[in-house]
């Protein structure tokens, strides 16, 4: 009787663990030119060790798989539209999210705006630019997402 | 040694050939300003159309005096481009028009003299036109929290009259910005939206094939008609048998059918014939006037186009 509860507990920390792992809030401040879109995020785990690297991973997920939506900017659906697309990037996400991945080269101006102390913690505000133009350009190029003129 | 180099050559030139044919055609596209805002702005000319008043965009006089919309269009262009979908430049096409009809009147053949010749029709046809026509409206108003910019962006198919993309939207009160940065900044918020909708029309063609208008006419010099029978059938039942064989899943709507005219609509044409090569609404015809060249009807059929995606056929003569 033991064995399965304990079996269920240590799946749901699994869970749990793989759950908060993701767990950010976004927000899109502005569509800058050259294709850069300037993004607000704030992370709930850990947030004292929430860095300028991992925001900047969390703003291109964001655009890669969320898409988002705001007063300032009107809603901008993810890059990543369709099953296939999220299948196609898989494959390479480890790698371009790696220590010295591709990732680096759409993120600028990545910034350590706020520290918002509470009694128990401290919140992480980080403005992050990302040239999504650019990203989009490198995700057809790799075949992951179509381009406009696919097929013609 | 000179086998294997032939050999080579020959599979060389047939995947040269065969990545050629692969590509569907592709549309061109348009920007203009739409009917109310050139309206606005008083860019209307007013013409009779025997004997009724009618008013229609001046684009000429818009490009040459707004400010604002070559500005617009230079941005939308630019985001296209980097797209890999350059946009036809209307008010270059204009020029060009204007150009090419003053050489063709000062082009004479040096032995005989003669003029290039121009049916009414080619003379009608002769204005700017695209497969897809982008037209673009924007205001701006000023509120107590500053201006306002409202916009949009909509898409349609200039043969089957269809919308298939549009992006609108109003921007936040801004007092600081001065107007063609409101618009640059309201094109860059819905330029996404615009595309990922023509991408999902661009997908829909890849997957169902390429939406066309057919009309068949008759001249009436003609001594026979749509509702004559041939080999016991009426002319338009053998038409619509063939439509049947050679659309997309037998994918089209008859909207007409009468004894002089029968028009087809929302015909799904195949992108590649049998022999890889792209289709467009021209070759489609032209399978259909072999047809209806052949037996048992042996007609004389004239085969008229509008732009990739609409095809008239006349029947009787050439």
């Amino acid at each position: 009787m033991k064995k399965p509860i304990l079996a269920l507990f240590f799946f749901l920390v699994l869970f749990s663990c793989n759950a908060q792992k993701e767990l950010y809030s976004i927000e899109c401040i502005s569509i800058e030119n050259e294709g850069f879109v300037k993004l607000k995020l704030l992370n709930y785990v850990k947030p004292t060790k929430f860095k300028i690297a991992d925001a900047s991973k969390d703003a291109i997920k964001a655009l890669l798989y969320s898409g988002y939506s705001s007063t300032n900017c009107p809603t901008q659906k993810p890059l990543l539209k369709e099953s296939a697309d999220i299948d196609n990037f898989k494959k390479i996400e480890s790698d371009f999210f790696s220590k010295n991945g591709k990732w680096k080269i759409f993120v600028r101006n990545s910034l350590d705006i706020d520290n918002i102390k509470t009694e128990k913690i401290t919140i992480k505000e980080f403005e992050i630019m990302v040239n999504k133009d650019q990203l989009r350009k490198y995700l057809e190029e790799q075949k992951i997402i179509k381009s406009l003129n696919t097929g013609f | 040694m000179k086998k294997c180099k032939n050999l080579l050559m020959i599979i060389g030139f047939w995947l040269i050939s065969f990545s050629s044919f692969s590509q569907a055609k592709k549309p061109t596209l348009m920007i203009l300003p739409s009917d109310n805002w050139c309206e606005q702005r008083y860019f209307m000319t007013e013409f009779d159309n025997q004997g009724t008043k009618q008013k229609a965009p001046n684009y000429k006089q818009a490009f040459q005096e707004n400010t604002e919309i070559g500005q617009v269009i230079s941005k939308i262009g630019s985001l296209m481009i980097d797209r890999g979908f350059p946009l036809k430049d209307a008010e270059q096409e204009l020029k060009a028009i204007e150009q090419k009809a003053a050489e063709d009147n000062m082009t004479t053949s040096n032995t005989s003299g003669a003029g290039l010749s121009e049916s009414p029709l080619d003379k009608l046809k002769n204005r700017a036109k695209a497969d897809i026509v982008i037209q673009i409206w924007w205001k701006v108003s000023k509120t107590e929290q500053g201006k306002v910019i409202s916009f949009f962006l909509e898409a349609f198919d200039a043969y089957t009259s269809k919308r298939i993309a549009a992006s609108t939207g109003n921007g936040t009160p801004n007092n600081t910005d001065i107007v063609p940065v409101l618009l640059q900044n309201a094109i860059l918020a819905n330029i996404d939206t615009f595309v990922a909708q023509l991408q999902a029309h661009f997908d829909d063609m890849f997957a169902n094939g390429r939406e066309v208008r057919l009309t068949i006419k008759k001249w009436n010099s003609w001594d026979k008609n749509l509702e004559t029978e041939i080999d016991g059938e009426e002319i338009t039942d053998h038409i619509t048998k063939w439509m049947d064989a050679n659309t997309v899943q037998g994918r089209f709507n008859k909207t007409d059918a009468s004894e002089s005219v029968i028009r087809f609509e929302q015909v799904r044409i195949p992108l590649y014939d049998d022999k890889n090569k792209a289709l467009d609404a021209r070759d489609f015809g032209k399978k259909l006037q072999k047809f209806l060249k052949a037996a048992p009807v042996n007609f004389e059929v004239n085969l008229m186009t509008r732009g990739l995606g609409e095809a008239i056929l006349v029947l009787g003569e050439k």
